[in-house]
């Protein structure tokens, strides 16, 4: 099956390119590009240890809503050390994001780690409609 | 802006310098200018590190030139290797893309009086147990855990406070860049989501191009400022390389969102989102500035517990203290960082906010900030090369007073993505290649020693000659890696 997302080369950092049909399914493959980026993650089995992780954001744009969106992803990942996943998006639309999630805790002994991510840039970041729906742009700061 | 090559105006000055005239682009308020050689040009084409130097030369209140030191590359907003030093009193802005997201990222060097000879037997040893000793790689919290009250302290005071904790030696503030402590840090300018990603990361090595390093003084090339450092050839030395981690990525990127909106306040054009600005003289500034300190205290005390680390690390391998191993620092030295700094400019002193991202302090003999044993010979430059080859000890020059705003270069700089160095170590064992050239190397991720290969990188020796010849910086040692942690 043809992945959501894309890495290309940027001389220092990495780039992404996502593309999807719908805004949720952008946002969320774009997350999904984000974690690939830093390494295959497993998460832990127990169920007990799971958390609700709510998300609720109001940026000027589309693009600038996806940046609020990954990095909060990633200061649940660095702050936590969790990964959200089934993220139901409850309104999302090109300046008003709000979400929940399951956070789940990483089981590190069973994570294939590649590489820190600093942060998502605010360089080329950019979300377009196209024929097929969307595709956003972004750099992760390694 | 395209991820293709450069195709705008490189005119060439000298055999060390060129410039991006003003008249490239009409929003561009001075001329661009790169140190580099023929070769180091000719690579630069090929991405888009030119056209950010332009870009910089738009920012409001910049002063002479939008500069950019040979190690230049793509980043995003400054090239990593630019040097922007603005006016406030000419409505000059702070950018936190001209620090960078790794606020404080920085290099130290400490000297031992172990030979390569004595060192040898025991090479292996010390490196699995310094890889054993200092956290790194990817969610690896510190040893040493601080709670927000002494993180808040820690950011106020920056290394002294460690030290005065026991992780280091006295002598180690003194052999800091600004004592380890930059004034007017505002930890309050911090937020709680900032403090809450580096609660359990000083004391962290990090992952990417960070490395704590052994290696053999190879050459000596300057006998009185190499003795004033206390390097001799043939002895090991410890290189570190990391920044201020999380809590410092985190205070670039809650400033970028504040000041998302602040160029149209101000009425500033701005050809990238990621060089967005305010005024050094506005509440938006004084917020960065204040916090941006606050981070780059938090990673002087990260360098300074590292050192603590290594040197347990080695007197657990030597079988006696760090002090007797006459493990003194060297110096440690940000290079990316903004900081306000007197230079003289048409015959006017001027208070600069410089920014340096991806670039080194270089002050040269006689400056008044140097320790009273580098006064004579200058600032220690440290310029880390790649893992298989060398790095190099300078000293400031007057030239860099002159010209670059008393900064050099501060690593080799890249020559190849990530993408592409994986791709070029398809069916090789790094490691196995690192060992053959003498090399030990340990990595925590799977991609690390791939991304940061020997041949992703231009040859540091290239780069630091042309800032000699420029009159900028000058050689003092050679080092030769032979052991290295990453994460």
């Amino acid at each position: 099956m043809r992945s959501c997302f894309e890495f290309f080369d940027h001389t220092a950092d990495m780039g992404v390119r996502v593309r999807a049909g719908t805004l949720p399914d952008l946002f969320r493959c774009a997350g999904k590009a984000l974690y690939a980026a830093i390494g295959v993650l497993a998460v832990r089995r127990d169920a007990s240890s799971v958390s609700q992780v709510s998300f609720d954001l109001a940026a000027g744009d589309t693009a600038n809503l996806l940046q609020d969106y990954l990095t909060r992803l990633l200061i649940v990942f660095e702050s936590d050390h969790a990964v959200v996943s089934s993220v139901k998006f409850i309104t999302l639309t090109d300046q008003r994001l709000i979400a929940g999630g399951i956070g789940k805790p990483l089981d590190p002994e069973r994570c294939v780690f590649h590489r820190e991510v600093k942060a998502i840039t605010y360089h080329l970041l950019s979300v377009e409609r196209t024929a097929d729906g969307f595709e956003a742009v972004f750099i992760l700061d390694i | 802006m395209s991820n293709g090559k450069f195709t705008g105006p490189l005119e060439r000055l000298d055999d060390c310098r060129w410039r991006i005239p003003k008249s490239y682009k009409p929003t561009m308020r001075v001329d661009g200018l790169i140190y580099a050689d023929d070769e180091l040009i000719a690579a630069m084409k090929e991405d888009q590190a030119a056209e950010q130097v332009a870009n910089v030369a738009t920012l409001p209140g910049i002063v002479k030139y939008s500069l950019a030191m040979p190690d230049i590359h793509w980043g995003y907003g400054f090239p990593i290797g630019g040097v922007a030093a603005t006016d406030p009193k000419q409505g000059g802005v702070i950018s936190p893309g001209g620090v960078g997201y790794d606020i404080n990222c920085g290099v130290r060097l400490l000297r031992t009086n172990i030979t390569w000879e004595d060192a040898k037997p025991r090479l292996e040893k010390l490196v699995d147990t310094m890889f054993r000793t200092v956290p790194c790689g990817v969610g690896r919290g510190g040893i040493i855990r601080f709670n927000k009250s002494e993180l808040v302290k820690l950011m106020e005071e920056g290394s002294p406070y460690v030290v005065k904790r026991g992780y280091g030696w006295e002598s180690d503030v003194e052999a800091t860049e600004a004592g380890g402590k930059i004034a007017n840090a505002r930890p309050d300018h911090v937020t709680d989501t900032a403090i809450n990603r580096g609660k359990d990361q000083c004391g962290t090595l990090g992952s990417g191009n960070h490395f704590m390093e052994v290696q053999v003084l190879e050459k000596i090339e300057h006998p009185l400022a190499a003795k004033a450092m206390g390097l001799v050839e043939g002895c090991i030395t410890v290189m570190i390389h990391s920044g201020s981690r999380g809590l410092g990525y985190q205070v670039c990127e809650d400033n970028l969102r504040l000041l998302r909106d602040t160029p149209k306040k101000y009425g500033i054009e701005l050809p990238d989102k990621q060089l967005v600005c305010a005024p050094v003289e506005s509440p938006e500034g004084h917020q960065y500035l204040g916090a941006m300190r606050a981070a780059a205290n938090f990673a002087w005390a990260n360098r300074q517990i590292m050192t603590h680390l290594a040197r347990e690390a080695f007197a657990e391998v030597f079988e006696m203290p760090a002090e007797r191993l006459q493990m003194h620092l060297v110096y440690d030295v940000a290079h990316n960082i903004a900081k306000m700094e007197p230079y003289e400019v048409d015959g006017k002193t001027l208070e600069l906010c410089v920014h340096r991202k991806g670039a080194t302090r270089a002050f040269p003999p006689g400056h008044p900030e140097l320790p009273e044993r580098y006064r004579q010979i200058g600032q220690p430059v440290l310029v880390p090369g790649d893992m298989g080859r060398s790095s190099w000890v300078l000293v400031g020059l007057p030239g860099s007073m002159e010209h670059t705003f008393g900064s050099s270069c501060h690593g080799a700089g890249r020559r190849m993505s990530r993408g592409a160095a994986i791709r070029a170590s398809k069916g090789r064992s790094i490691k196995r290649e690192l060992l053959d050239r003498g090399v030990i190397a340990r990595a925590r991720g799977r991609t690390g020693l791939e991304e940061e290969q020997p041949d992703a990188y231009k040859d540091v020796t290239r780069v630091v000659d042309v800032l000699h010849r420029a009159g900028i910086s000058q050689k003092v040692a050679k080092l030769r890696p032979v052991g290295v942690i990453k994460g």
